[in-house]
């Protein structure tokens, strides 16, 4: 089978951050942050924008980013990934459902709960009858998304593919997800992100959009080598795993010149990539961005946006440095993002010179 | 040819029975599942639902897991019908394969969450359903209790979730990420649903008919369905014998509305063309379609048209949610495997409650059983909200 | 009747998230789907809850609701004549 090179030629954020250069949010007391909005009427038109939830509203308009900075009006695939869908709907009709006893429901709310809303809204919009999907699987929705667009490409089944990942944080979901220990009780402080010695994270939100193609052009931001995801419950060979991956794209960790990590300030976490990029012996620059962006199931989209962003420019701002190990061209990044040791995923980017 | 993507093994549950040799018999009879709700607790008993015929704590019990688990009824209508499937796959040791799990499903831990969500905003009797509302973790959890799968994702495209987790999986396997992979669907009611599906106003208060010209809606059911697929080397290599192949697949938008299909059928004709395609097969190759057919005025007339521009004249064509209810997520995977089992004896199985033929449509669905008919090809339609539409083409081993 | 019109436009404004409008903006007598407002067959069932809700009228058949929903007059109407709250 002719394999397919897959390139990354557009992106497209809603984030905790204002437009222009990354800066350091105020994390306040409770280490949770909201989108920073577009004004979603340049975007979307009034009748449409009516009904929309805000992850539904930020979705599109990530999409209409990244579509627009890649060159291209219609994609041949919309793939999603969120880890809570839409939550902000699910959360109003399942609150009226209880508070009125399943009685008077409003259809809207029900209507925009469901997880593949963005995808198909976003279809709606362009008008798009191609291949659309949506990846619901806690903290790698979005490489499920980019995984199952990049495959395609590969194959040649598609010439592009247009990937989203999407999450809201409502104040609600927030709380629970506080119950169960996701978020940092201790204000944060960057010393989290260098050596954490507490648990939890930083609580944040966002839509990120990649356009994934075959074709390399002026648009291009960096070639996606590989992808890898892993499955394993008892996660005590990761470190072999990751050998494997990159010996199969014939590169060795050496090689590879910097790390881009899921690295949020949890200590468990964390712990899990010092064990692999800091032990060894030329070790590859550390980069991080969960800090920027507030950890929720789909931040990796603002970390590989960051990440192709290195490669294109060539420049790494100073914010996403954790450790600066190599000063040297950045030919290869290796995107490395885990949920709870259970779920790796790895991403093997790479420069491309035109 | 070797390359082809075999089935190997399949599990189902739903309202017709708890395994594939209830749901046999169940479908030659033309035995339906529907009846009025005896498990969900929800205050709408003017709507029957097809049940699956376990409490949860009789799943539990199924599935040799303690009572006192923290496990939605999604999960363990999941961890039957996988385990089901790998068995006939003859998977005894997941591990050792390079073997994957994507499963489809839509409200994930929702009828647990319904039951305790004001707990969960207001004191912490309940914290630990927390962990178990999304739709991953719904998937982690069949993982949990039926093996270490290597990947593990979860396609959440409301009905058509299964059969976007087939498409997926077939095409990791034509790439070589895996050997084999078990996709398909769990969802179990939830008043969640029920409630929503009603604000549509499109439940029906008598049992679903499909095709019907006096249909008035959805029956909404529960169940699982998954399918262990390789390519046909690997099993050949395993020496296990393929029970059919997929031959073909489309994904395709209808781009229309957030609920409703299109008045023309745009994306449902779209995936059955692309799905052809793939096979290579010519439309009067299918000797059956198992139709999405919910029961609802909108998505029978605008799947009829579509079947009806691409076909003719119109294969034998049913919709086996009449017998099942609507499985949403996990339609795909049920409705491909009751139709698996049609096919490998022979019969086409019936459309029930159907009297008048729908106006605007050329064609009649089965009207019962049509035994000693022999299936080379069908087509599995299966669609949902946002226009996600799927269609799959399973041929018999021949 | 007066009040119950603008009662109509302000939970119409709502219900249906018209961000922004004011009652003036609506004539009552203008078309409430198609070329008016623009409402489409799932605001019709926004308003099936509404008139349940806020009006005891319970109608079964969304298709009933054309007729009922053309206008806000034609709404103020027909809930005059059958509300039960």
């Amino acid at each position: 089978m002719k394999q397919h090179n897959v390139y990354i030629n557009g992106v497209g954020s809603i984030s905790i951050q204002e437009e222009g250069a990354l800066a350091l949010p105020d994390w306040g007391e409770e280490n949770y942050l909201r989108c920073i909005d577009p004004p979603f009427a340049q975007y979307i038109s009034p009748a449409l924008l009516r009904r929309m939830s805000k992850v539904v509203k930020r979705g599109i308009v990530s999409a209409l980013l990244a579509l627009k900075d890649g060159g291209i009006e219609m994609p041949d695939a919309i793939i999603s990934g969120t880890g809570l869908g839409c939550i902000e709907d699910t959360e109003k009709f399942l609150s009226a459902m209880i508070e009125q006893n399943e009685q008077f429901l409003q259809p809207t709310h029900f209507i925009q709960s469901t997880h593949n809303t963005v995808s198909s809204q976003i279809a709606i919009m362009l008008k798009c009858y191609n291949y659309n999907n949506t990846f619901s699987h806690l903290g790698i929705s979005l490489e499920s998304a980019l995984f199952d667009g990049f495959l395609q490409i590969k194959m040649g089944m598609l010439s592009n593919a247009l990937i989203n990942g999407c999450d809201e944080m409502t104040p609600d979901y927030h709380l629970m997800l506080k119950k169960v220990g996701f978020w940092k009780d201790t204000p944060f402080q960057m010393e989290d992100m260098y050596q954490a010695i507490t648990s939890g994270t930083v609580a944040g939100e966002g839509c990120n959009s990649l356009l994934l193609s075959n074709e390399k052009n002026e648009h291009t931001y960096a070639e996606i080598k590989d992808i890898q995801l892993i499955h394993h419950r008892n996660n005590n060979n990761i470190e072999e795993l990751l050998e494997d991956f990159l010996d199969k794209n014939g590169l060795t960790l050496s090689e590879i010149d910097a790390v881009m990590s899921g690295i949020n300030g949890e200590m468990k976490n964390d712990a899990v990539y010092d064990k692999l990029y800091t032990e060894g012996e030329n070790n590859p620059t550390q980069l991080i961005y969960r800090h920027l962006s507030g950890d929720f199931f789909t931040s990796s989209g603002f970390g590989l946006i960051q990440s192709a962003k290195v490669l294109k420019n060539q420049n790494i701002e100073p914010l996403l440095f954790r450790k600066e190990n190599k000063k040297n061209k950045i030919r290869h990044i290796l995107f490395h993002n885990h949920y709870k040791n259970s779920t790796h995923a790895l991403i093997l980017l790479s420069v491309c010179s035109n | 040819m070797n390359q082809r993507i075999a089935i190997t093994g399949l599990g189902i549950i739903s309202a017709i029975g708890n395994n594939q040799s209830d749901t046999l018999r169940s479908l030659l009879e033309s035995q339906s599942g529907i009846g009025e709700m005896q498990f969900l607790d929800s205050i709408h008993h003017e709507f029957p639902v097809g049940e699956v015929k376990l409490s949860d704590a009789e799943l539990k019990k199924l599935c040799q897991i303690d009572d006192e688990s923290i496990i939605g009824r999604t999960t363990l209508l999941g961890i039957l019908a996988v385990r089901e499937a790998l068995k006939e796959a003859q998977i005894e040791q997941v591990e050792k394969h390079k073997i994957g799990l994507i499963s489809g499903t839509t409200v994930g831990g929702m009828e647990k969450s319904e039951q305790f969500y004001l707990d969960f905003l207001q004191n912490d009797l309940h914290n630990e359903y927390i962990n178990i509302h999304d739709c991953g973790a719904c998937t982690e959890g069949i993982v949990e209790h039926t093996g270490n799968f290597c990947f593990c994702t979860t396609i959440s495209t409301a009905c058509s979730s299964a059969a976007n987790a087939l498409i997926m999986g077939a095409n990791m396997l034509k790439a070589g990420y895996l050997d084999i992979v078990v996709v398909g669907g769990a969802e179990c009611l939830s008043k969640f649903h029920l409630n929503g599906f009603n604000t549509l106003m499109i439940l029906d208060k008598t049992p679903c008919k499909p095709f019907d010209q006096n249909r008035s809606g959805i029956t909404l059911g529960e169940g699982a369905g998954y399918l262990v697929l390789e390519t046909e080397e690997h099993a050949a290599k395993r020496n296990v014998k393929p029970i059919c192949f997929v031959s073909g697949y489309g994904n395709a938008c209808d781009a229309y509305h957030q609920t409703a299909s299109s008045p023309d059928g745009k994306g449902a004709l779209l995936a059955m063309q692309k799905a052809l395609k793939m096979s290579g097969l010519k439309p009067q190759e299918i000797d059956y379609i198992n139709a999405h057919g919910t029961g609802t005025q909108n998505n029978d007339l605008s799947e009829g048209i579509a079947v009806q521009q691409l076909f003719t004249p119109v294969p034998p064509i049913s919709s086996t949610k009449s017998l099942t209810g609507h499985t949403t997520s996990a339609a795909g995977g049920v409705e491909i495997i009751l139709s698996i089992l049609a096919m490998k004896n022979q019969f086409l199985p019936q459309n029930l409650n159907y009297q008048d033929k729908i106006e605007e449509l050329n064609f009649e669905p089965i009207k019962s059983n049509m035994l000693n008919h022999p299936i080379q090809h069908f087509l599995k339609n299966s669609f949902g909200f946002g226009g996600n539409n799927s269609s799959i083409i399973i041929s018999n081993n021949i | 009747m007066k009040d119950l019109i603008l009662e109509l436009k302000e939970e119409i404004i709502e219900v249906l998230n018209f961000e922004g409008m004011t009652p003036e903006d609506i004539d009552e007598n203008a078309p409430l789907f198609g070329d008016g407002l623009g409402l489409d067959s799932i605001d019709a069932l926004e308003l099936i809850v509404l008139m349940e809700k806020k009006y005891g009228i319970k109608l079964a058949d969304p298709n009933q609701g054309r007729e009922i929903f053309a206008s806000i007059a034609t709404m103020a109407a027909y809930i005059t004549e059958h509300r039960t709250k």
